[in-house]
């Protein structure tokens, strides 16, 4: 199998040169049969990927060390289920993964747009092609997944064991779907560029796809943060660790998009405004996915030290060049259609929307090129961590937040104040009520209160919204729950946003609560003592070790109370795993964590010693559980702004247009 | 045996992308039911496409417009200007729609709405 | 409207104003050097009491635990030596000859007062010395 998927991977690349190439003369001379076979080469592209990666799999799962990368990401104890994860666990089977998604995004947009714009689709799938044919050269020349080793080692280094838990079996995966998916509209900007075609075909078709892989870049980032809270050990979900901005960047890049699309599909504006800025969020992607594998920023987590570097550096500056060089040659024909009317519109809030997300963006990437840039520049290496992060991003989203808000009071093009005024009146009293509450209850921390204050604010206006669009269809005779249902299915995106803005109060909400209200504490107990911590008690109840298959185990059993009264057991430990292979990690700590929507209580086994005292770490987090549940919610009203309108098909289907027969080498479609 | 299975997938990978060269194009097969033929110049034919787009935008914008204001987001006198401006907009269209589609000269699915708007330029 | 697109144009200086200011600010405030253990050395005695972070390997030997979770030990860039003192949580790769970065003030006793101890991530590099010493043991 494994010179199946060898020449595979060769083929593909073959294939995606012939693509790119078949397809640009197809649709330059108008010789639609190369743009047929170009389509026909991007499914068999996919179809090589597919045998590829089934024979890799092939060889993970049977343990070929025959295979460097079998050898380096599994080992005989490993369980089968990670040995099909760790194909995306080193860097060679995570760039196949890559090239994977995105053939099967290749396809689909081929079978799906087949029968749109002729003049568009074929520069839609060269570009897709041309940024295949980067990754699939990597995984054919530069990091093969099928590289042989000149022997056969008895035993594979194994996957490290901090890898193996179901939330880093998947976070990845979804990572990949969000990254490679914005490949898809800035393929479409590319197209509209490279044809000519610009007027707004090109968003409307591709405005799907980046909310698709938007949602799914959330999506991941949020699974990571989970991962992170649960098997670092640290306490927190989030340390602006360069890997986590290299993923973070090009979501806040694709939040303006998808919110300034709006506007050109609206009203015909900003052509040239999200031209460049899904070019931009297409860079931020490929450089978030080099800095993660070239090691240039050294992060705790990061995945490799490479060549690979050099190549990327290349790419991006290729995409940029040329992406840029092509919209400044077409910029005289995006022109705008129209002008704005008034500043109290809801064109103006989107583009503060944006300039705030790209403001964000900016800031994120400075501070995480710092030390590079510091370098060249003065030869010392510097940088800035969490406080820069935090310091710079919290003003920025406290605005958002209240934009959130304010955006679906106001109308289109202009807002009638006396009206903004009216509908304002509940959601800012439900606001002030907020505030009012919490200052009684003792709350002094303004970040807090303000953040607390707007997430209320944003509620009362979603729901306003929600039941005034009910009322209104009610009064024109529907009961409430037809009319309920009607109004969200009849504006999908609009009310799909508005869900998916409730999502982001979730969590702004728990990420507040959880970063200004922690506390800690850290105590050596010996057997029956206990220690505090605001209103919990935890007893130590001595320590216990035990062995699997795989470690052996000391565990620390305590007993938990509040406010006296027992409430369960908590038993966090530390682990040595017994194989020597996962020899740069062999000790591990399990936190012990117990959550609840108020709080979640954080244990640690910091260490022990040889009298039967353990030294016991224990945080307090409020209200974490928000933020998972608030990406549910975010998911949920992301699938129903997703979701087909069944009508708009069926009115596509009513008008064919057939080109007279003048030429007989242009034919009827 | 593998070497033959690579060869059967390098053939069979090859026969598809040549197969277009190959194949009559009758099956293009929109199987969609068709309720208007136009039938054009290739220029025309982009433009009538965009054109109708644009009467899309138009008329999705109206339709928002009207929701806004029975939502109160819209004072009275502001809801009329903006409806006013876009049918303004939304005939203009039509207009050249028409110019274009006057060799076919058959009706179009929005047939009320437009014949609205139509007797609103009138006036 | 002139009037309109010129409150568009000082709303929009406004955001990027602010935006470029935050970002000087925090910069200004939090930068931190990043040294290795020479130049840290190196920059004795006005390099005391100011924040830096510093990296190093994890001189075998030297880690010692005290029961109350309390942390020392020496990190080392090959020509130079420092102390090293943390009280805080221990990352599980923490162990000899380890990468280790730390974050905090070196004190005038010599002693780097740390409050954020980083190790390095077990790289998913690619060396593959680890199964050469297997080899012998192969078919």
């Amino acid at each position: 199998m494994v010179e199946t998927g060898n020449i595979s991977i060769f083929l593909a690349l073959i294939i995606s040169i012939y693509v790119l190439v078949a397809s640009i003369y197809g649709v330059k001379t108008r010789k639609w049969d190369f743009v047929k076979s170009a389509e026909n080469g991007a499914l068999a592209v996919c179809a090589l990927l597919i045998i590829a990666t089934i024979a890799l799999l092939h060889s993970l799962i049977n343990l070929d060390f025959s295979l460097k990368y079998v050898a380096l990401n599994t080992s005989t104890d490993l369980a089968t289920i990670y040995r099909f994860t760790s194909l995306w666990a080193g860097q060679a089977g995570s760039i196949l993964l890559w090239c994977l998604v995105l053939s099967f995004y290749t396809a689909i947009v081929v079978l799906q747009s087949r029968k749109k714009d002729r003049q568009l689709m074929p520069y839609v799938l060269s570009t897709l092609a041309a940024v295949s044919i980067f990754f699939i050269f990597i995984i054919a020349f530069v990091e093969s997944p099928f590289e042989k080793l000149s022997f056969i080692p008895k035993e594979g280094r194994g996957l490290n064991p901090i890898l193996q838990n179901a939330y880093m079996a998947i976070h990845p995966l979804t990572l990949y779907i969000g990254y490679v998916g914005l490949t898809v509209p800035f393929a479409f900007g590319m197209g509209a560029l490279l044809s000519g075609k610009l007027g707004d075909e090109w968003i409307r078709y591709s405005r799907k796809w980046a909310l698709f892989a938007w949602t799914f870049l959330g999506i991941g980032l949020l699974l990571g943060a989970r991962w992170a809270y649960l098997e670092l050990g640290w306490g927190g979900y989030w340390a602006w660790d360069p890997v986590e901005n290299a993923a973070f960047m090009p979501w806040l890049a694709a939040t303006a998009f998808i919110h300034s699309v709006m506007i050109q599909e609206k009203k015909g504006m900003l052509k040239k405004w999200n031209m460049a800025l899904i070019i931009l969020t297409f860079f931020l992607a490929i450089f978030g996915t080099f800095i993660t594998r070239s090691g240039i920023i050294s992060s705790v987590h990061s995945f490799a030290q490479s060549d690979i570097g050099p190549l990327f550096l290349g790419f991006i500056a290729f995409i940029l060049l040329f992406s840029f060089g092509m919209f400044l040659y077409r910029i005289n024909d995006l022109e705008a259609e129209n002008r704005f009317d008034s500043i109290l519109s809801r064109e103006s809030a989107f583009i503060f929307n944006n300039l705030l997300f790209l403001g964000a963006a900016f800031a994120v990437f400075l501070g995480t090129i710092f030390p590079i840039l510091s370098e060249a520049l003065t030869g010392n290496k510097i940088l800035v961590g969490p406080p820069y992060f935090n310091r710079v991003n919290v003003p920025i989203a406290l605005v958002l937040i209240m934009l959130m808000g304010i955006g679906p009071l106001i109308s289109w093009r202009k807002a009638s104040f006396k009206n903004l005024l009216k509908n304002f009146l509940y959601p800012l009293l439900l606001g002030i009520f907020t505030v009012i509450v919490l200052l009684a209850l003792g709350m002094k921390n303004i970040t807090a209160l303000i953040a607390f204050a707007f997430c209320a604010f944003v509620t009362g206006t979603v729901f306003t919204e929600f039941i005034r669009g009910t009322l209104v269809r009610m009064r024109r005779g529907e009961n409430f729950l037809t009319a309920f249902m009607r109004l969200v299915s009849r504006n999908k995106r609009r009310y799909g946003g508005y869900i998916v803005h409730m999502g982001v109060v979730l969590i702004v909400i728990g990420v507040t609560a959880s970063s200004v209200f922690v506390t800690e504490k850290q105590a050596t107990l010996h057997k029956g003592e206990s220690m505090e911590l605001r209103g919990y008690s935890l007893r130590f109840d001595g320590l216990k070790q035990y062995t699997t298959d795989a470690k052996n185990a000391t565990v620390a059993n305590l007993t938990l109370f509040e406010g006296g009264r027992e409430i369960g057991t908590i038993a966090p430990e530390k682990n040595i795993y017994k194989y020597e292979g996962n020899r740069e990690i062999n000790q591990e700590t399990e936190v012990a964590l117990r959550s609840t929507y108020k709080d979640d209580l954080y244990v640690i086994l910091s260490s022990f010693n040889a009298d039967g005292s353990a030294t016991i770490r224990a945080m307090i987090n409020p209200m974490v559980n928000w933020i998972w549940a608030g990406g549910i919610v975010l998911l949920l009203g992301a699938i129903v702004t997703m979701w087909p309108s069944g009508k708009k098909s069926r009115q596509e289907a009513f008008v064919r247009y057939t080109v007279r027969e003048k030429d007989p080498t242009v034919k009827a479609q | 045996m593998e070497t033959v299975i690579i060869l059967i997938i390098s053939v069979a990978v090859a026969i598809y992308i040549a197969l277009p060269f190959f194949l009559k194009r009758g099956s293009q097969g929109n199987d969609a039911p068709v309720i208007l033929e136009v039938e054009s110049g290739e220029h025309e034919i982009e433009k009538l496409k965009s054109l109708d787009n644009q009467k899309e935008t138009l008329y999705s914008a109206i339709r928002d417009i009207d929701f806004d204001y029975e939502l109160g987001k819209l004072s009275k006198e502001d809801f009329i200007e903006l409806k006013n401006n876009y049918k303004l907009d939304a005939a203009g269209v039509l207009k050249e729609i028409d110019q274009i589609r006057n060799q076919s000269g058959t009706k179009t699915p929005d047939y009320e709405l437009e014949q609205e708007i139509l007797s609103y330029r009138k006036r | 409207m002139l009037k309109g697109r010129l409150k568009f144009i000082i709303a929009i200086a406004v955001i990027t104003l602010t935006v470029s200011y935050l970002v000087y600010d925090g910069v200004k405030d939090t930068m931190v050097y990043y040294l290795t253990v020479e130049e840290l050395r190196a920059q004795v005695p006005t390099v005391y009491d100011t924040k830096v972070r510093v990296s190093g390997t994890v001189v075998p030997g030297t880690i010692i635990k005290d029961t109350d979770g309390a942390l020392e030990f020496k990190i080392t860039d090959g020509s130079q030596t420092i102390d090293v003192a943390y009280a805080g949580i221990v990352p599980d790769v923490f162990a000899d000859e380890v990468e280790a970065v730390v974050e905090g003030v070196y004190a005038k006793n010599d002693v780097f007062e740390a409050d954020t101890l980083l190790a390095k991530c077990p790289t998913k590099y690619e060396s593959t010395d680890f199964l050469y010493n297997e080899k012998d043991s192969s078919y």
